[in-house]
Order: structure tokens, then C-alpha cells, then sequence
């Protein structure tokens, strides 16, 4: 066997020349090179032995796999329109997912530090939250206006709204400004798990949610101790 | 190097794949008939012995199934290779797990009676066979890849998970305890 850099170069390839893998050119350069070495002779010709020895591949039924490919195809509705994932893949993207909870955890943030506020400076507060990521919708009026904390004895105390059909927590729609806007009446603790998972389920289905931090949130306090 | 040969009427995986995706089912049956021998054969060298159509099977099923997520980064044909011997594995796994091994010594052993009993056997073929027996599993997926499949260090690489340098380094030490074994 030859030692040469050029013999262990040829052997290498070897197996490329027994699989027809090589071009014209090289094709010839090494069988060149195998009629001149013994070494790489007797090689080829063990990998030759080695290769039938080895090919006998079991018999399979093609047309079997075949048609269970097809089956399976057929199987999974996804797999009609291969190149479309579903749109709940999408929809359940992590990105997506992650942006979304954020702006939810900046919605509670926001209510919990207003509420607070609110208790803190013990003035009747409307808080209102509206969401600027959603398009305008026809609205509805709001019946009751909302009021976060206790009212001091000093303060003249507000005269309650008329009597309406909307549970006092439930997230409503603001007339005023045309948004659709979270109204709460009572902290955001006090918002039971059936409104919690309505705003939640509200914000996953934002079309268009920014691949970015939320702006954040800004209001305005009226002179009337009102949030806006 | 140079692909497989291939006449040139005969459309390459890559159009197939296309067609496929537009809906021709006779795509799919094409690369079927293109790849399951091979494949089969090299489940067969990695002592799936008895399982090997079932195995050939689910390699092209999951394929096939996730083939919108085949980046084309590597061949079909290298990608069917990588699936079956992931396949292969899991169910060497599983079978260790149940302690219910039969190890590719003892297939080899099997394959090898199997041969001499054979009318057709011949001394030379039982040998060559016994020698991959000496093989650790690495190298006789390297060398079924390199010999058998005619793959390219390169594409060996990609099916075993591993660095195209260290495919040549398996190729090698598997060609010298061949020879030793051969005497």
C-alpha cells in the first residue's frame, strides 16, 4: 500500500469512482492512478466485494408506502394546502403570544397604579382605560359612570347613575370618545374571571399588534376628580 | 463529484417535490420508487431487520408530512437518510428501555446464518458481512453510507449529525478493522 499524500488522496475517493460520483476528468485521474497502485487496486476491488455483499436490500412494497403516504396526506386537513399553515398555528405564535401578554400585564399594571392613586387621594375617580390599538366601533352608551375608591366625607358625594341592565364590572363601551375602552367600576381585582378572560381573549384578538412595546399609557385628571 | 446518474427525461427530486406540492400525488409515488430501495437497504445495515418496510414506511410518511418544512439546505435523499436512521434509533431506544434488546451483534449473527444457509451464499459475502459485525455503530453507518449509498463525506455528515472531518475519520478506522478482520 502506498504512503504517498497522492495514494491516500486516490483512496479516498474511491468509493466516489465504485458509485460513478465522479466527472470525466476525475474518473480518469484515478483509474490512471488504480492501474498503477497495487495497493489501491486490491482496495477498490475489497470495496467492490464489500458494496455487493451488502446491496441485497429486503424487498418493500412500494405501491404500500406509497398509497400510505397518500392516505396520510389526505388524512390531514393542513396538508391540502401544504405551503398555508393554519391559522391558529399562527394566531398561537410565541412572538405574538409574548406581545400580548404584555400589553395585558400594561393594562392591569396601569389599572392597579390608578386604583391606588385613587384610594390614596380618597377623591371619587372615574378610571378609564381605552385600548388606541383597536379601530373605532359603533358605540354603545354607558349607563353607569364608573368609579374607582371611596368617597371621602368631605366631598360631596355623586349622585349614583340610573339603574342599569350591565353588571357593575363588566368592561363596557365608551360612548364618549368611540373607542372600544375598559369602563371599571372597582379595582381591577374585583373584575371576576369570566370579564378578566373576556379582556384577555379581546386583546389576543388585536390584528394588528405592533412588534413593539406598547406606548405608554397616559391620563388626565379632570377637575372634577374624573380620569381620563 | 457528481450526483447519481440520471436519464435526463427523468425529473430530479427538486421537480418532483414542486409537483407535489401542487398537488401531484404521482410525485410522490415517483420518489417512492426513487428512494425506498436504498433506504431499505440501509435500515436493513443498521439491524432493522425485521421491521424495515414499516420503518421505510414512516420515514416517508413523516417526511412527506413535514415536507413543507424541508429548507432544501441539504438533498431529499439525505433528508429521507437522516429521518430513517433517527427512526432507527428511537426504536433501538425504545427496545432497550423494555429490555427487550437484540443487539446488531446478534442480528449480524442472524443475517449471517441466514447467508450460509442460503443456496445462493457465497464464502466471500458471509465474510464481508461478518466484518461489519466488528464495526462499532458509528463506523458501519459511515461506511454503509460511503460504500453502499456512494454519499459524500458531506452528506454522511449531515445524516449522522456529525462534522464532515469526522465522518472521514470513521470511514477510515472502518476500513482498517475491515482489512484487519479480512486478514
Amino acid at each position: 500500500m502506498t504512503d504517498s499524500p497522492r495514494g491516500d488522496e486516490m483512496r479516498d475517493v474511491l468509493p466516489d469512482l465504485l458509485n460513478e460520483r465522479l466527472d470525466a476528468v476525475e474518473r480518469a485521474e484515478v483509474e490512471r492512478h488504480v492501474a498503477s497502485c497495487p495497493a489501491c487496486a486490491a482496495e477498490l476491488a475489497m470495496l467492490r466485494s464489500m458494496r455487493s455483499a451488502l446491496a441485497a436490500a429486503p424487498r418493500v412494497d412500494v405501491a404500500r408506502i406509497a398509497a400510505a403516504v397518500h392516505a396520510s396526506r389526505s388524512a390531514s386537513p393542513a396538508m391540502r394546502v401544504p405551503n398555508v399553515r393554519p391559522l391558529a398555528a399562527r394566531r398561537a405564535a410565541p412572538a405574538n403570544r409574548r406581545i400580548a401578554w404584555r400589553i395585558a400585564a400594561a393594562f392591569v399594571a396601569a389599572a392597579l397604579g390608578v386604583g391606588a392613586w385613587a384610594v390614596t387621594h380618597r377623591q371619587p375617580v372615574s378610571v378609564t382605560v381605552a385600548s388606541n390599538l383597536t379601530p373605532p366601533r359603533p358605540a354603545q352608551p354607558v349607563v353607569s359612570p364608573p368609579t374607582v375608591g371611596a368617597t371621602p366625607p368631605s366631598t360631596p358625594r355623586q349622585k349614583p347613575a340610573p339603574a342599569t341592565k350591565t353588571p357593575p364590572n363588566a368592561p363596557q363601551m365608551l360612548a364618549s370618545t368611540g373607542h372600544r375602552g375598559l369602563v371599571m367600576d372597582g379595582g381591577v381585582n374585583d373584575l371576576s374571571d369570566g370579564d378578566v378572560k373576556m379582556l384577555l381573549q379581546s386583546l389576543d384578538s388585536l390584528t394588528a399588534i405592533p412588534d413593539a412595546d406598547p406606548t405608554p399609557m397616559s391620563y388626565q385628571i379632570d377637575d372634577d376628580g374624573g380620569v381620563r | 463529484m457528481t450526483e447519481p446518474s440520471r436519464t435526463a427525461v427523468e425529473p430530479d427530486d427538486d421537480a418532483l417535490i414542486a409537483r407535489w406540492r401542487s398537488g401531484d400525488e404521482r410525485a410522490a409515488t415517483l420518489l417512492v420508487e426513487r428512494h425506498a430501495t436504498p433506504l431499505a437497504r440501509f435500515v436493513a445495515g443498521l439491524g432493522e431487520r425485521a421491521e424495515v418496510e414499516e420503518v421505510v414506511q414512516d420515514t416517508f410518511v413523516r417526511a412527506f408530512a413535514s415536507l413543507d418544512g424541508f429548507r432544501g439546505e441539504s438533498s431529499l435523499r439525505t433528508w429521507l437518510f437522516t429521518i430513517a436512521r433517527n427512526l432507527v434509533r428511537d426504536r433501538v431506544r425504545s427496545r432497550k428501555a423494555k429490555r427487550d434488546v437484540v443487539s446488531i451483534e446478534e442480528w449480524h449473527a442472524a443475517t449471517e446464518h441466514d447467508a450460509l444457509d442460503a443456496a445462493v451464499a457465497d464464502e466471500t459475502a458471509a465474510r464481508m458481512r461478518s466484518a461489519m459485525t466488528k464495526l462499532t455503530p458509528m463506523q458501519r453507518e459511515v461506511f454503509t453510507l460511503r460504500v453502499t449509498e456512494g454519499m459524500s463525506y458531506k452528506e454522511i455528515a449531515v445524516v449522522v449529525s456529525s462534522t464532515e472531518g469526522a465522518a472521514r475519520v470513521h470511514y477510515h478506522n472502518a476500513m482498517r478493522a475491515i482489512k484487519e478482520f479480512l486478514g
